[in-house]
């Protein structure tokens, strides 16, 4: 599944974005997937769902603003997300609903990484990495197993360490530790806080081809977090998501979409699997 | 006779040989030399013409000055930048590319736009003192004999910061790690002509490590302005009558959102989540830009504790924020503080008293020892005490308490008024 996209990846140089066909009519055939408004629908299995999986519904408000400096250089690469949210509902029946308020991922890119001591004569060390930091506010999580609890991540923070400058045919190949604060509110009960003090670490992959029209990301995390009352316990979780645009109506690109999910869960809801379409008013590229 | 491209090249390649590096191999072409310069055709505009060595920048170069144009100077030894001085019949010539350890191209100048066509040409400058020199860089940063830029000046007033340590003290929660996390933004500006400044700070927040202690706030705001007409004016009649304008700049200071967690020494959990606060701030020292000061704050805001019904809390506090160097490498904090609070309803239930109270007093210094990719990572160190009895089964005397962290910022630009390198450093 990866391998198309990667091959894809490679061929980067790509055709034209701007397409005139033989009645010299123009259109676009590049897409930005990382600037766009989305909406998705789809069948998701497993996770706990009944045998015959449920609707699943998303949105999501992508915003990418890369930098560049006085040279032409790649500075900053900046990708955020505003209200990513997704439901499912079995049978009409809401059956869990997440959400993000904000998520934002920061990376500073450099020809040459360094350290720096500063000093009247500042030293310079070489550096393997670009270095960044992954941001997360306001997510709530909600399920109706437990309809009287409601997970609350305040705040989730990554420090990010960046392979992609190694040559890795990818826009970002990042892990590093992990901060995060997050309330379990549930009516009647004490609230549980959890804590996780640079004791869990996240993977952070993604890759886009030339023309946007292949997109890929994995992001997993896993270690211990704190909860108080409760101790330490370990978490682990992560998602892969394939993306294919295949048509675009009036310019607005539709794409199918494939996405694996796993967690620590109990038995049985442990694995979930999604397949749908995404619909975007995406920024179109122009080359 | 005039010099011309020729002495320029000669002239790079005498002064600007690196004192320690270590030789390019021999087959590609070394340093231009002087013959070689003295036998090239006259350089013409088009496609650069990049030479694959180029010679280091001796130390003591001067640089080329910042925001002036840098016109292209093109030759068979490589390609360079040039500013020239035609009242002082003078160029500064600094490499056009950033160089290797052994003066091999490695790739375009970092941080600075390209050089400006038509390219030079050896008529326009002659008669003019040739000068080796290094490549201009934006204020804030430095280049060195490679012309490779760093960060060199930050500005912990924009960043968003991660950090970890120790802290150690008589608190129950003490003597354990610590992380810590924020993000901060500044953003001065001219109100009617007038300097203000906003500051926002967002999402800062901290917690020991095993979860027995931590603090949250969403939004911090605070925002103050230079004043043409001074709020109070004090004039003296006692001998020769005398004006005095106290220093004392209002501002407004707003907070949504404080949350604390406390676990007490019966293993109890005191939360306490603080909705929305305000006060009048009053400067009575900061800086011209506003940026670093010393303040009254007095407010007030509305909370509620874990098992009361809403409380009052009237806040009086002496707050400064101080860069003390020039390129904000250092930073000195402080508070000294007191809040009263004062129930809505009936009180609390024993064993609190009516009267309950927080009081705290802090210091913070903040060094960056090094940066990661113009990335500032700081040692903070703070000590303080505090004193409260509004928490159940809490010390409530003075309790002394010292931290140690190491911080991560991102983003952290150069200061606004950060300078720029005038020579590279002997």
């Amino acid at each position: 599944m990866v391998a198309p996209l990667l091959l894809a990846v490679l061929a980067a140089a790509g055709p034209p974005c701007l397409v005139t066909d033989e009645a010299g009519r123009t259109f676009p055939a590049c897409f930005d997937p990382g600037h766009r408004l989305e909406g998705s629908a789809g069948w998701r299995g497993g996770g706990g769902l009944p045998a015959g999986g449920g609707l699943q519904l998303a949105a999501a408000l992508r915003w990418r603003s890369d930098t560049t400096g006085p040279g032409g250089v790649t500075e900053w690469l900046r990708d955020q997300a505003f209200l990513d949210a997704a439901t499912t509902a079995v049978g009409g029946r809401v059956v869990d609903a997440e959400g993000v308020a904000w998520r934002g991922v920061f990376l500073r890119h450099l020809a040459e990484p360094f350290i720096l001591v500063p000093g009247p004569r500042p030293t310079r060390l070489p550096f393997p990495f670009d270095v960044g930091v992954a941001v997360q506010a306001g997510g709530v999580r909600w399920e109706r197993a437990r309809e009287r609890r409601l997970e609350v991540e305040v705040l989730r923070s990554t420090l990010l360490l960046d392979l992609v400058r190694l040559g890795l045919p990818l826009r970002r190949a990042a892990f590093g530790p992990e901060l995060a604060y997050g309330v379990d509110v549930e009516r009647e009960l004490r609230p549980v806080h959890r804590v996780v003090p640079f004791t869990g670490g996240a993977l952070d992959l993604r890759a886009e081809s030339a023309d946007g029209l292949w997109s890929a990301s994995l992001v997993a995390r896993a270690g211990a977090g704190l909860r108080a009352p409760g101790g330490w316990r370990g978490y682990a979780e992560g998602t892969l998501m394939v993306e294919r645009v295949v048509l675009a109506v009036n310019d607005r690109p539709l794409a199918l979409f494939l996405s694996l999910s796993g967690r620590d869960a109990p038995a049985g809801e442990r694995l979930a699997a999604t397949a749908g379409l995404r619909l975007a008013l995406a920024r179109a590229v122009v080359r | 006779m005039f010099p011309t491209v020729a002495a320029v090249i000669a002239a790079l390649s005498l002064a600007q040989a690196a004192p320690a590096a270590p030789q390019p191999p021999a087959t590609p072409p070394g340093p231009p030399t002087a013959v070689e310069a003295t036998v090239a055709p006259p350089p013409t505009p088009g496609p650069p013409q990049t030479a694959t060595w180029l010679p280091l920048v001796a130390p003591g170069a001067p640089a080329l000055r910042w925001g002036e144009p840098a016109r292209c100077l093109v030759t068979p030894a490589g390609r360079f930048r040039a500013q020239c001085d035609a009242a002082a019949r003078r160029c500064l010539i600094a490499p056009d590319a950033t160089l290797g350890h052994d003066g091999q191209v490695t790739g375009p100048l970092e941080r600075v736009g390209p050089c400006a066509l038509p390219v030079l040409l050896p008529a326009e400058v002659a008669g003019f003192e040739q000068v080796p020199a290094l490549a201009e860089s934006p204020p804030g940063f430095r280049r060195d004999e490679r012309q490779r830029a760093s960060q060199i000046s930050f500005d912990l007033a924009r960043r968003v910061w991660l950090g970890g340590g120790w802290a150690s003290g008589g608190l129950p929660w003490s003597n354990q790690g610590v992380v810590s996390s924020g993000a901060r933004i500044d953003h001065p500006s001219l109100d009617a002509g007038v300097p203000t400044i906003v500051r926002v700070r967002f999402l800062e927040g901290w917690a020991a490590v095993d979860g027995s202690a931590a603090g949250f706030s969403a939004v911090e705001v605070d925002a103050t302005r230079a004043y043409p007409h001074p709020l109070l004016r004090l004039t003296t009649f006692v001998g020769r009558p005398r004006r005095f304008d106290p220093p004392l700049y209002a501002g407004l200071w707003a907070e949504a959102l404080r949350f604390e967690t406390l676990k007490t020494r019966s293993g109890a959990r005191y939360q306490r989540t603080r909705t929305a606060a305000a006060a009048l701030t009053f400067d009575v020292w900061r800086t011209d830009d506003l940026a670093d000061f010393i303040r009254l704050k007095l407010g007030g805001g509305y909370e509620k504790a874990t098992g009361g019904s809403g409380d009052w809390p009237l806040i009086f506090a002496v707050e400064g924020d101080a860069r003390l160097d020039r390129d904000g490498l250092h930073h000195l904090r402080g508070s000294l503080g007191t809040e009263l609070v004062l129930p809505r309803g009936a009180g609390p239930a024993a064993p609190l008293p009516q009267r309950r109270q927080r009081q705290h007093v802090r210091a913070e210094y903040e060094w960056i020892l090094f940066s990661i990719n113009d990335q500032p990572a700081s040692l903070v160190v703070a000590a303080g005490g505090q004193r409260r009895n509004d928490v159940p089964d809490w010390p409530t005397g003075w309790v002394g308490e010292v931290t140690a962290q190491l911080r991560f910022s991102l983003w952290a630009p150069p200061l606004r008024a950060a300078a720029t390198q005038e020579s590279l450093e002997r």
